[in-house]
């Protein structure tokens, strides 16, 4: 017996090594590029925001909108409530403000410093159209500032626009000034109002009526200033009749310190127009011992204010040092429909808090909730929710399920979800498991040849499977690429 | 014999705002039995419903009257009390609610209705044993929850044992051959022409055939796109087993 | 008045009195949780947005009495009283408001002790003492504590299995808005088994009632007791109960709660598996009417290895009430091969009710078994249809369904008599006639069928 035991001990203590070769993994993406940058110095002032608006030659009701926003967030403090332990983060100690030299928007790519379509080539991103092969649109936002879109000819063809916010807000100031802060107001949090005061650059998308987005639109972004935080903001407008799928995509170089992510996504969907929001995010998670990595504190809405909308979020959260982000559904319009599908990965001492709020205001909504979380190492994984039905909602619906799997015997996995039901023609149902990796599973696959690390992955792929399923092709490749380095024989 | 038991005139009915209801006409006098045959989708199952007072069908036009009373204006549980039983295609289970509190509320409540007292516990317990043996329902049936766990042919018969039960004065039987083998049919078959009698009547709604030669029509009608387009005796049943169904879709298709 | 402010005055009241009259052996207990009240009222925040912020605000706006120098209530009305459970045969004790009165006392089976607080023999103050330490910083749980004047003291000796249930009827019978802090301690020793039933009654069901019962458990190794609790109680009542219990090696806890009748009443259970291989069964029924509200929080933290744990909690809404529930399993590291379900399922039977969910798992450990479900819906309208067309009226079909809808909670109970007769309850209470009140001398005679209207 006793020797039995022993082996046992002897095969925990190698399991263990696997986990800490694989967690020892390095960083692919973990490079900087020598960009020359503009950093104003680091701080927050009324100064600092006028200064961002003037750099950006914006208009005085944006400069109102920011300063507004900056005086509402000196009354907040950051959130507390959320299963995360937050180290305090020095506002002042943030550039707000990072941006490659090159002043305007290339014409050509010759135009574009070459380090910087090397950056984006390391990354995968392919900034030379003639690259493309993908049939994707590409707007690659490089610390704060937009650098080269993709494809917009092809898209201008049908009335889409697609560029960097900034530009929106030269080129059609009307549509953005409609549209900015309605869905994520700067009112709304701590880093929402942050951001809205000083948000540098994001994309900006319109679909007309009756449009359906030729190809898959893309945002690549990726912070490689050091000292310096990113705040993007992403506005996509889907009008009547419109489809659009759009993907994001994140990396950082790897650093000691923290960077500030925080960013807003704000969707609006009208009369059964669709958008799908899809995410890879994979920016820089610390190394073993929890030093340095990115804090992604993201505010992302979509208003299904049309009747028969749809809005779909599938997220792969692979990246970050700490992830706080709830991509969430207002269901307005009648029948309008609201989906979010999650992979959040977890390794180290990773923390991630995500989850969406699904609010049904509209008669006949629908929604459905698919959460996978998977944590290994010391991380903590928390999957946080709401489902609230307006006393007003006739005949709504909700599924919602939420799975948690445990790799390691020292992480942490969380269900943090709220169900409020104020019409009682409503059925809202809730599923959630967690549990451990299936012994059997690894064995079986073990039996069959299969080395621990490699039935690892296999068993979290299939467990992960119906979300990766929602990711446009392209992206599903990467993404199960990514959960295979993150976890690569994270058996505990 | 001549007064009408239920007389319906051009009765018009769909779900959610697709009508299938096109103008029923039909008039069953107590002591016949009239089968109703058509191809699938042609709306037999939406006739019963409505007659049953299903609140997924919605009555667009026309009027039934059962006994003379205006059975539209009425609440499905009232049109059980006025005589009008359904027998569904598909009895509904009833997790957690026994077979005897179901049937005793359910005969009480017309008690009630019909302006009586309700009925003893040992006077209801003897009478569910006088009515299981029509069909042959067994008694642990009884203590069961309703319908959860019985078999197609357990929850067709407990059809039947509860119309014993209720002695209605038209019965309505939805596809209740659906899913039953050849014993079981023979029971519930028997079970329903021994509630026969001259004062009540009933209804078969059937694909097939085979059902009539146990419960002998002696009226069928054929419904096809949500109107009867065809009626006559129990020859038409055969005809229809013969042939099929295709030479009345030509016939009625080609009228147009 | 907000809450925070009744909390500061209740302090004041009990400050201006010199302290209140408790019992000797828990005065540690209330000078420290007095104490530490200060504190706990600064550090308490009403949040308007918060359901239970906002309920503890209408909960503590009747302007109770308290009664700090513990006045013994006259015992006659205890013994008029008479338990809606015939064949019961309990061992009887009585809460008359917050007196302590012990019928049972001289027909005792060997193996059960039950003291007042007030005449705990000596060497069980430490005992006592420990089970009622107060380790909370909710004000109102604090403030509970100070306001102790009495309390019962239950001892289940090693080995003993006590078959006869003991009954604890608590009775309100006051004139004037009255506050009442009740206490009953449990400590169920070595491989002991004991069932309690406690049950809430109003015989003044106009007079605004704060119903503040805290019930404290230890189950030592091997240990089984039962917990059933009766709220049957009045629309001016309000109740804060709260059971926390503490659960040794292969211990057994089993709780279920009904709430059949009242005004606001929130259930907390704070349960403990420290020790490895022990079974806990919590469940909890609430039908409501009016605008009650009914709201069940749970908090169970699994510390021991190889244990198992099943919640099962119902709600039925009606007019214009409100449920909540709130489930937090925690899964310490360490607790290896836990295995833990949580289910709670709601009907909402009114547009104007409203249902509040917040299931929650935290997980520290990777060998485990957790799950949770949680569902609201309403009536199936098939199975209604399927009644109304044998001629069941709807009104009559929806409470059949509702009964239906709550019958495996109550079958749930093992104990027998119990079991049949909170059916008979559940029944009545959906029917809208007064459960207890044909065999209940009390006479308190809840005014159900208006509340319905």
């Amino acid at each position: 017996m006793k020797e039995n035991k022993d082996i046992t001990e002897k095969e925990k203590r190698e399991e263990r090594e696997i986990i800490s070769d694989a967690t020892g993994g390095e960083y692919k993406y973990g490079f900087t590029s020598d960009i020359d940058t503009d950093i104003i110095p680091p701080g927050l002032s009324e100064d600092v925001v006028r200064h961002i608006s003037a750099v950006k030659g914006e208009p005085e009701w944006l400069l109102d909108f920011r300063l507004k926003a900056y005086r509402h967030w000196l009354t907040l403090e950051p959130p507390t409530w959320a299963h995360l332990t937050i180290p305090p983060i020095d506002f002042n100690a943030i550039s707000y403000y990072a941006a490659p030299t090159k002043k305007n928007t290339p014409k050509s790519m010759d135009e574009v410093d070459p380090e910087l379509v090397n950056t984006f080539n390391r990354l995968g991103i392919p900034l030379e159209e003639q690259k493309v092969l993908s049939g994707m649109a590409v707007d690659a936002v490089m610390d704060s500032v937009s650098v080269k879109t993709t494809h917009r000819e092809a898209l201008a063809e049908r009335g889409i626009i697609f560029c960097s916010i900034s530009e929106a807000v030269r080129e059609y100031p009307d549509l953005v000034r409609k549209y900015l802060g309605k869905v994520v107001s700067y009112r709304d949090n701590f880093y929402a109002a942050l951001n809205s005061a000083v948000f540098s650059d994001g994309s900006f998308v319109y679909i007309p009526k009756g449009v359906r987005c030729p190809m898959e639109l893309s945002t690549y972004f990726r912070i490689n200033a050091s000292g310096t935080g990113q705040f993007e903001r992403t506005l996509i407008v889907a009008d009547d009749d419109s489809y659009v799928s759009y993907l994001e995509g994140c990396t950082a170089p790897m650093r000691d310190e923290n960077q500030l992510h925080a960013a807003i996504v704000e969707i609006i969907v009208e009369d059964r127009a669709e958008v799908k929001y899809s995410t890879v995010q994979n920016w820089y998670a610390g190394d073993a011992q929890g030093r340095g990595g990115i804090y992604n504190f993201v505010t992302k809405r979509g208003l299904c204010r049309g009747d028969y909308s749809k809005l779909s979020w599938t997220q792969v959260e692979t990246g970050s040092a700490i992830t706080w982000k709830y991509p969430s559904c207002i269901l307005a319009g009648e029948g309008a429909t609201g989906e979010f599908y999650s992979v959040a990965v977890t390794n180290r001492l990773q923390q991630a808090d995500t989850g969406t709020k699904m609010i049904h205001i509209g008669s006949n909504t629908r929604s459905t909730i698919v959460s996978k979380g998977i944590s290994a190492g010391h991380s903590q994984n928390s999957y946080r929710g709401m489902v609230k039905v307006d006393k007003k909602a006739e005949g709504c619906r909700n599924y919602t399920q939420c799975d948690s799997l445990l790799l390691s015997p020292t992480c942490g996995a969380h269900t943090f979800p709220v169900i409020d039901v104020a019409n009682s023609t409503a059925v809202v149902e809730h599923e959630a498991t967690t549990s451990k990796i299936s012994e059997d599973q690894i064995f079986y696959c073990n039996q069959r040849g299969i080395p621990t690390e490699e039935a690892v992955a296999l068993i979290v792929n299939g467990y992960a499977k119906e979300v990766m399923n929602k990711l446009p092709m392209e992206f599903a490749v990467e993404a199960q690429k990514l959960l295979e380095i993150t976890l690569e024989g994270s058996v505990g | 014999m001549s007064e009408e038991l239920l007389k319906v005139s051009n009765l018009r009915a769909g779900i959610d705002g697709k009508e299938i209801l096109r103008g029923i006409d039909l008039t069953i006098r107590p002591g016949e039995v009239h089968a109703i045959m058509g191809p699938n989708g042609s709306g037999k199952s939406t006739l019963s419903g409505v007659l049953a007072g299903d609140p997924r069908f919605t009555v667009t036009g026309g009027s039934a009257t059962l006994g003379g009373k205006d059975l539209l204006a009425l609440s499905p549980e009232d049109r059980s009390h006025e005589g009008l039983f359904l027998s569904f295609q598909y009895p509904v289970e009833i997790p957690g609610v026994t077979m005897v509190n179901f049937m005793r509320a359910a005969v009480n409540a017309k008690r009630k209705y019909l302006g009586q007292e309700p009925m003893s516990a040992a006077e209801f317990l003897k009478m569910m044993r006088q009515k299981r043996a029509v069909v042959d329902l067994d008694n642990k049936l009884a203590s069961r929850s309703v319908n959860e766990g019985f078999s197609g042919g357990e929850k067709k018969r407990n059809e039947i044992f509860q119309m014993a039960v209720l002695e209605p004065r038209l019965s309505i039987l939805d596809e209740t051959d659906s899913g039953l083998d050849i014993d079981a049919l023979r029971i519930v078959a028997g079970g329903v022409n021994k509630l026969k009698t001259d004062n009540n009547a009933t209804i078969v709604i059937t694909h097939y055939q085979r059902l009539l030669d146990y419960i002998k029509p002696d009226f069928v009608h054929i419904l096809y796109k949500g109107k009867i387009v065809y009626s006559g005796g129990p020859e038409l049943a055969l005809e229809l087993e013969e042939k099929g169904y295709d030479w009345i879709k030509q016939q009625v298709d080609g009228e147009k | 008045m907000t809450a925070a402010e009744s909390f500061g005055q209740y302090l004041e009241i009990v400050r201006a009195h010199g302290g209140s009259k408790c019992p000797k052996a828990v005065e540690g207990v209330v000078r420290e949780a007095t104490e530490r009240l200060p504190r706990a009222i600064e550090a308490y925040r009403h949040d308007p947005e918060d359901l239970d912020s906002c309920r503890a605000d209408r909960i503590y706006a009747p302007d109770y009495a308290v009664n700090l120098d513990g006045v013994t209530m006259n015992a006659d009305v205890a013994a008029s009283f008479h338990c809606g459970v015939p064949q019961l045969n309990s061992l009887l004790c009585v809460y008359v408001n917050d007196s302590v009165h012990i019928p049972c006392a001289g027909k005792l089976p060997a193996g059960l002790e039950i003291y007042p607080l007030r005449e705990l023999p000596e060497e069980y103050h430490a005992d006592a003492a420990a089970l009622a330490k107060n380790t909370s910083d909710s004000p109102a749980g604090l403030i509970d504590t100070m306001l102790m004047t009495d309390g019962f003291y239950i001892r289940v000796a090693a080995g003993a299995v006590i078959d006869k249930p003991l009954q604890i009827v608590n009775i309100f019978n006051s004139t004037m808005p009255l506050y009442t802090s009740r206490h009953i301690l449990v400590h169920a020793l070595e491989n002991s088994q004991v069932k309690i039933l406690l049950c809430d009654h109003s015989q003044t069901p106009q007079t605004a009632h704060l119903n503040a019962e805290t019930v404290r458990v230890v189950a030592d190794n091997g240990s089984k007791v039962e917990l059933y609790d009766i709220e049957e109680s009045s629309p001016a009542t309000s109740r804060r109960w709260l059971l926390e219990a503490t659960q040794h090696d292969s211990s057994n806890l089993t709780v279920c709660t009904a709430f059949l009748r009242g005004g606001i009443t929130r259930n907390e259970y704070r349960i403990n598996v420290v020790g490895d291989g022990a079974d806990t069964s919590l469940s909890g029924l609430a039908i409501c009417t009016g605008s009650q509200i009914a709201d069940n929080r749970v908090t169970l933290v699994h510390r021991g290895r190889h244990c198992r744990s099943r919640q099962l909690f119902k709600n039925a809404m009606f007019d214009e009430s409100t449920g909540a529930f709130g489930g937090k399993i925690i899964v310490e590291e360490g607790a290896e091969a836990t295995d833990a379900v949580q289910t709670n399922r709601n009907m909402l039977a009114s547009p104007s009710a409203r249902m509040l969910t917040a299931p929650q798992l935290e997980i520290y450990c990777d060998d485990v078994k957790c799950g949770h479900g949680a569902t609201t819906g309403q009536l199936d309208e098939r199975a209604l249809f399927y009644m109304q067309s044998r001629g069941i009226p709807r009104h009559e079909a929806t409470m059949m369904l509702t009964q239906a809808f709550m019958s495996d909670v109550v079958d749930n109970i093992s104990f027998e008599v119990l079991r049949q007769r909170l059916h008979v309850l559940v029944e009545k209470r959906l029917n809208g006639t007064s459960g207890s009140c044909d065999t209940c001398a009390a006479a308190c005679r809840t005014n159900i069928s208006k509340e319905e209207q």
